[in-house]
């Protein structure tokens, strides 16, 4: 078990939305409408945030920060989230003594089409 | 899970919306959040309450609700909020971006409470703001969300 499969298995939150590690450090929610979807037939809004945040916090957690907290996420839902599987990847801005500063984009068939982008700032408690 | 009968919501001054169908969006209509088991518990007529229950399998590593649960519970708050203070579902676009802040953990075993309200209305979007409390605890917030709809005029 790689150590991001071992802390989504620790996460109940984590394995409820189904998600599993993507390729190159990528994250996937593997979409199921039962538990994704709006009442529009698309992935609703409070989902792709959550695979934003979940992202980023896997990605500090299992590089050095175990303890990282979410204290701010701006998330702008740039595309529809069709209901088809969606890979998030989190990129480090800046990542200080206290804080990180982090970009999380979601995309589904085509990296470069976002279906949604995420900014925050991570409390990485000692 | 069960379809019960919906309780019925008390209808704000100057609201026309069919309630029955608020209530439907709310709880059911919307896949992940019948899959959360949220509930609505208040509308006013630019705002609403809405609340999760704790439940193992939406929890976070510490026990509390997620934040990820958290972020759901807002944005759906904060639609809404804008649906009610709208008051026409046709006018309702999409939502645009969401702001949270994350305060505090959700603390293990305690259900979690979002209330949206309208900020403003301008040609063509609306601003909403939440926040996300135990219901125990509401004068300690747990998060704060400001989210923009595009609406259409």
């Amino acid at each position: 078990m790689t150590p991001v499969e071992g802390l989504i298995a620790q996460t109940p939150h984590f394995r409820f939305l189904g998600l599993r590690p993507g390729p190159q450090g990528s994250l996937v929610l593997p979409v199921a409408p039962e538990r994704h979807a709006s009442d529009r037939a698309v992935i609703h809004g409070g989902v792709l945030s959550a695979l934003l945040e979940a992202t980023a916090v896997l990605h500090l957690r299992t590089s050095g920060a175990p303890r990282a907290r979410t204290g701010e996420l701006t998330v702008a839902f740039v595309r529809p989230g069709r209901l088809v599987d969606t890979t998030a990847t989190a990129r480090v801005l800046r990542r200080g003594r206290r804080f990180a500063h982090m970009q999380i984009t979601a995309w589904q068939d085509d990296p470069a089409a976002p279906t949604a982008i995420g900014y925050g700032i991570w409390v990485l408690e000692p | 899970m069960t379809d019960q009968p919906l309780a019925p919501i008390a209808r704000p001054d100057g609201s026309t919306l069919d309630l029955i169908r608020v209530q439907d969006v709310a709880t059911r209509a919307n896949a992940a959040h019948r899959a959360m088991g949220t509930e609505l518990l208040e509308v006013e007529r630019h705002g609403v309450t809405v609340a999760v229950a704790w439940r193992p399998d939406l929890t976070e590593a510490e026990g509390g609700l997620a934040p990820g649960v958290l972020a759901a519970l807002l944005d759906h708050a904060c639609s809404l909020a804008a649906l009610i203070s709208l008051d026409d579902e046709s006018r309702f676009g999409t939502t645009m971006s969401l702001r949270l802040d994350y305060l505090e953990p959700a603390q293990p075993g305690r259900p979690v409470r979002a209330r949206a309200e309208r900020v403003s209305e301008s040609t063509g979007r609306m601003v909403v703001r939440g926040s996300a409390f135990h219901s125990e605890l509401p004068e300690r917030l747990l998060a704060v969300a400001l989210c923009t709809v595009a609406t259409v005029t």
